[in-house]
């Protein structure tokens, strides 16, 4: 353990530079910034007023402008001659018109004409113009205001737990989903890291000399814990901007949804998935001599950290379901697959949360012991590639 | 001198073929033992058994030095011959590092890092990072990792390699330095005409098999006839006919002669035929690579 504390701490070393804690504070700013940028491009352009001449030949200019209120779009009614209105709306900047005739009913369609085609929210307008052109409709079949409202009021579908014990705020799996987002997102390029560190201590021929001194394993835990380190340290910087992100520009204090009672058995999968992909992703290392060069076998095994992702639609919609079920038991998923049932699911089966667990333990010890055994061999070769038919013979040797 | 390391019967197969074949040697403490073989010889495997980074398929390696019996790694001092540096770290850091896994203190490590650098002439580059450094200056540092924690088996294999003949100058007083500290240690290489200048006792390896082994000043006495060379234009001289010439190479207008052993240079000078032609004339001992030559191709084991 002391040469594997030894061999982490060089790790660290190696990682934590200048450009690493460089990039440690730009990425939580520039996603920060990426959030922030487009809204308040978005309210800049809100801001700008937008004169909407509309030419009314269905009576309903007072219905618009009651759509539009609050919107940064002003309609003002055009009495005059066509040709006059659309030559002044060639003329002036921030504006546009429509006309809505008859045909308009039977074409279905009404055009916003404006020389700047970026100009208005189309969304704003669609809906606008969809309520007062339907109301205008509905009346002229003789419908009362008060039934043409009740028409227009649409009907909510909400699902209500039964499950005993208090429902489950969304806001609450949200806050833990983003949670589990980064801390996944951080295993996995770790396991990117070390499998980097070990190619590269076996391609600067550093191999021999490390295991003259210490054992195989001890590097390899070294290396796991090493890595391990730089990548928390991230994801507490990016955890902690996006609690303060959510308190200051949302103004919601969410930090408490973190205290859930589902958090230790988050982390027990997370651990148990960080720790069977970074020993499967170490022995990949040992193996490759070039990251340029690696096998197709090779680029099968780095994609497979992200193997939930190709059902994770089934598993958020029906957590218990079979496909949800099934990925929990397969080993290559289960970590994966369990996080997000334990995240998205108000209650997750007991015997899949007790069987799926023992089988990450079972296979993380297992995948442990191959890469022992991979890495002891492959770590020494030099110059060449594993093949998959070597790998296998080292696993029995 | 007490011994510090036994191989006893060693074997390693790689893909069915032996590549360490019965291997049998002793190490003692205070000598220099030269390993010695062509490319593939097997010194490389060998070397890898001792130190625990592969296993041997059959036989045993024994440490006479702490828990006996075990390998105690920080006790060992390891040049491999495929070596490299954290390029993007510190010469220092490195050293420090590389001590600390061997369990050497840090402040001692550090206070001897130094000291070597300064004999190596690499004092002003402890603080640079190692992708600065030349072959040479980098083939310093990895040799001052090898011996910084003070090691009691030293094992270098191939060490003179690319070197410029200046720093194997340095190179071979520091292990005769290090021998004289009362450490064992091991030399591989095939730059035979290097390793004689610092071994105590030889151990030719081929195919996986020693074919000959003992004290270097035996063998060279095992082996001591003396070969000639006359450089002119002898193509019709019979060297072979004379009963005191063992054998006879010629090419180019250069002809090398191998006497018998125990005759001496005068009685050879005194037989040479009328109209032998010497433009040029040198007279060796047969040296450690042509001992090698004739014991690798008899293919037989010989003890000296």
């Amino acid at each position: 353990m002391k040469h594997s504390l030894t061999v982490a701490a060089w790790e660290i070393k190696k990682i934590v530079n200048k450009s690493f804690l460089l990039s440690l504070l730009l990425t939580p700013a520039l996603i920060l910034m990426f959030t922030v940028l487009p809204g308040l491009l978005g309210q800049m352009a809100a801001e700008r007023q937008i004169r909407l001449y509309v030419v009314d030949e269905l009576g309903v200019y007072q219905s618009l402008v009651k759509e539009l209120e609050g919107s940064n779009i002003i309609p003002l009614l055009y009495m005059g001659e066509r040709a006059d209105l659309e030559n002044s709306v060639r003329k002036e900047k921030d504006t546009a018109y429509i006309v809505l005739s008859p045909l308009v009913m039977t074409t279905r369609q009404v055009a916003v004409k404006t020389t700047n085609e970026g100009l208005l929210d189309m969304t704003v307008m669609q809906s606008s113009l969809q309520r007062v052109l339907r109301q205008y409709e509905l009346a002229k079949y003789g419908l009362s205001p008060e039934i043409i409202a009740n028409l227009e009021t649409p009907f909510s579908v909400s699902t209500v737990s039964l499950a005993i014990g208090d429902a489950v705020s969304p806001m609450r799996n949200i806050v833990l989903g983003i949670f589990v987002g980064i801390m996944f997102f951080v295993a996995s390029t770790t396991g990117m890291l070390i499998m980097q560190s070990a190619l590269t201590e076996k391609r600067d021929r550093l191999a021999e000399v490390l295991l003259s001194s210490v054992s195989a394993g001890s590097v390899m835990l070294g290396k796991i814990l090493g890595c391990l380190v730089p990548s928390l340290l991230q994801a507490f910087l990016w955890v902690v901007s996006g609690l303060l992100f959510a308190r200051f520009y949302y103004d919601l204090t969410v930090w408490h949804y973190l205290l859930d009672p589902r958090m230790p058995l988050l982390l027990f999968f997370l651990s148990g998935g960080y720790l069977f992909f970074s020993a499967m992703f170490i022995s990949l290392g040992a193996t490759m001599d070039d990251p340029m060069q690696a096998s197709n076998y090779q680029g099968v095994v780095m994609m497979t950290p992200y193997l939930p992702f190709l059902f994770m639609g089934s598993v958020i919609a029906d957590p218990n379901g079979l496909v949800a079920r099934l990925g929990s038991y397969f080993p290559l998923t289960t970590a994966g697959v369990m996080l997000t049932r334990l995240v998205v699911a108000d209650t997750v089966i007991l015997t899949d949360i007790a069987l799926s667990g023992v089988l990450l333990l079972a296979t993380t010890a297992l995948m442990v012991w191959a890469a022992g055994k991979i890495f002891q061999t492959g770590f020494l070769l030099y110059g060449k590639e594993a093949t998959p038919l070597e790998i296998i013979r080292w696993l029995r040797s | 001198m007490g011994v510090v390391l036994s191989l006893e019967q060693v074997t390693k197969e790689f893909s069915g073929r032996k590549v360490v074949d019965s291997l049998a040697c002793q190490v003692r403490e205070g000598e220099v033992l030269g390993m010695l073989g062509h490319n593939g010889a097997g010194k490389t495997t060998t070397i890898r058994c001792i130190l625990g980074i592969i296993r041997p398929d059959s036989g045993s390696v024994l440490f006479h030095l702490g828990q006996k019996g075990q390998l105690s790694r920080a006790l060992v001092g390891y040049l491999p011959e495929e070596r490299g540096l954290y390029k993007k770290q510190k010469v220092l850091d490195i050293l420090l590092y590389l001590a600390k896994l061997k369990d050497y203190p840090v402040a001692r490590a550090r206070d001897r890092a130094r000291e070597y650098l300064q004999k190596f002439n690499l004092a002003d580059w402890e603080r640079r990072k190692t992708e600065e450094l030349s072959k040479g200056m980098a083939q310093k540092v990895q040799f001052i990792a090898a011996v910084l924690h003070e090691p009691k088996l030293v094992i270098l294999d191939e060490p003179f390699s690319g070197l410029d003949p200046v720093s194997q100058e340095l190179f071979k007083e520091e292990i005769r330095n290090l021998a004289a500290r009362g450490a064992a240690v091991i030399l591989s290489s095939h730059q035979m005409h290097l390793v004689e200048e610092v071994c105590d006792r030889i151990l030719f390896l081929d195919r996986g098999r020693t074919v000959l082994s003992g004290e270097l000043q035996q063998i060279k006495e095992q082996f001591a006839e003396f070969r000639c060379e006359i450089t002119g234009d002898n193509r019709l001289v019979d060297f072979a006919a004379l009963k005191i010439v063992r054998q006879v190479k010629q090419e180019n207008g250069r002809t090398v002669v191998y006497l018998q052993k125990g005759v001496a240079p005068a009685d050879f000078f005194r037989s040479l035929p009328e109209g032998v032609e010497i433009k040029e004339l040198n007279l060796n001992r047969v040296s450690l690579h042509e001992i090698y030559l004739q014991v690798a191709g008899g293919g037989g084991k010989h003890e000296a």
